[in-house]
């Protein structure tokens, strides 16, 4: 899954039939216990993180300074903090910060979109270019798409 | 700043929040080993290949596209690297994959860890399936098409040139 450095493995010699059934049940339990660490080194870091954050006085400071760029999709300038977390580092950062803000899923809708579409940007620019693929013109149409998707999220709430 | 306050709700909010993303993780690995144990994205990927209209997209370039779209490009890591370093894909399809992988990975993963604090799954697997089809079909049409026809046949792209 997610993690980068994680020892999960894509591909498996499962067994075919009935007797990879249990080692393939092992497998899912490893994996899933093993990308729930994974995650939790970096979410629980981020999630106190933001929690000091939130309550230090250069919150309102920022907050106030992104208002009008964040106002665009209706998202308030606490919200910057989970976005940039997310952009830069990754998608499990972004959500630690998410969660220690408190957004209502409205605002959730929007941000988490734009981040599923732009996240990790410097390192998954590098896994394209190693796939051989143009990673810095990706990487910019994956800006330019969050930011349209956000907009119409923000405009035409699905779901809610 | 109270700081007694921010270790509970730190605290409490770490806790409560690994134990929701537990809770969505591990049915998933389990239901992806049990795909693995079943073969179901090989037995996907020889299906659909080849088979997507004007795109047509081999077998070897499928694979990699379904795993890393449903379940993302670090777990899919394995067969794009593989496809990647052996050169198994022509240029229209590393530039296809690159593209929609681009937008458009772990729709099953991330949008499951998005949902737990209240995200709407309309937008999240639909609406975002839907801008990158319409994204990608564009740059194709006005993009790499035009760059591609360029290029004298069998011609790495600019990025493969050492």
């Amino acid at each position: 899954m997610a993690a980068p450095d994680s020892e999960v493995t894509p591909r498996t010699n499962l067994p075919p039939g009935w007797p990879g059934f249990v080692p393939a049940l092992r497998l899912g339990l490893k994996n899933g216990l093993l990308t729930t660490w994974e995650l939790a080194k970096v979410m629980v870091p981020v999630y106190y993180l933001v929690t000091v954050l939130k309550y230090s006085p250069a919150m309102p400071l920022i907050s106030r300074a992104v208002r009008p760029a964040m106002g665009i999709f209706g998202l308030p300038g606490d919200a910057s903090v989970p976005l940039v977390a997310g952009l830069f580092t990754n998608f499990y950062a972004a959500l630690g910060a998410v969660k220690a803000i408190g957004l209502t899923p409205r605002e959730v809708t929007v941000l988490g979109l734009m981040l599923v579409i732009a996240h990790s940007l410097p390192m998954e620019w590098v896994v394209l270019t190693k796939l051989g693929a143009r990673g810095g013109r990706i990487t910019l149409l994956r800006c330019v798409t969050g930011i349209v998707a956000a907009l119409l999220a923000y405009h035409f709430p699905l779901g809610q | 700043m109270n700081w007694g306050r921010i270790l509970s709700e730190g605290t409490l909010g770490a806790v409560t929040l690994m134990a929701q993303v537990f809770a969505v993780v591990m049915p998933l690995m389990l239901i992806l080993a049990l795909l693995e144990w079943g073969r179901v994205f090989e037995r996907a990927a020889r299906h659909i290949g080849g088979r997507l209209g004007r795109v047509g997209l081999s077998e070897r370039a499928v694979l990699p596209l379904l795993v890393g779209a449903l379940w993302g490009v670090t777990y899919g890591a394995g067969a794009l690297i593989q496809a990647g370093r052996e050169k198994l894909l022509n240029p229209r399809e590393l530039a296809i994959l690159g593209l929609f992988l681009g937008l458009s990975h772990a729709l099953v993963e991330d949008t499951a860890l998005f949902a737990i604090p209240g995200a709407s799954l309309w937008w999240l697997i639909p609406g975002r399936l839907a801008i990158t089809f319409v994204v990608v079909a564009l740059c194709w049409r006005w993009v790499v098409a035009p760059e591609q026809k360029q290029n004298a046949p069998g011609a790495l792209p600019d990025s493969q040139r050492e």
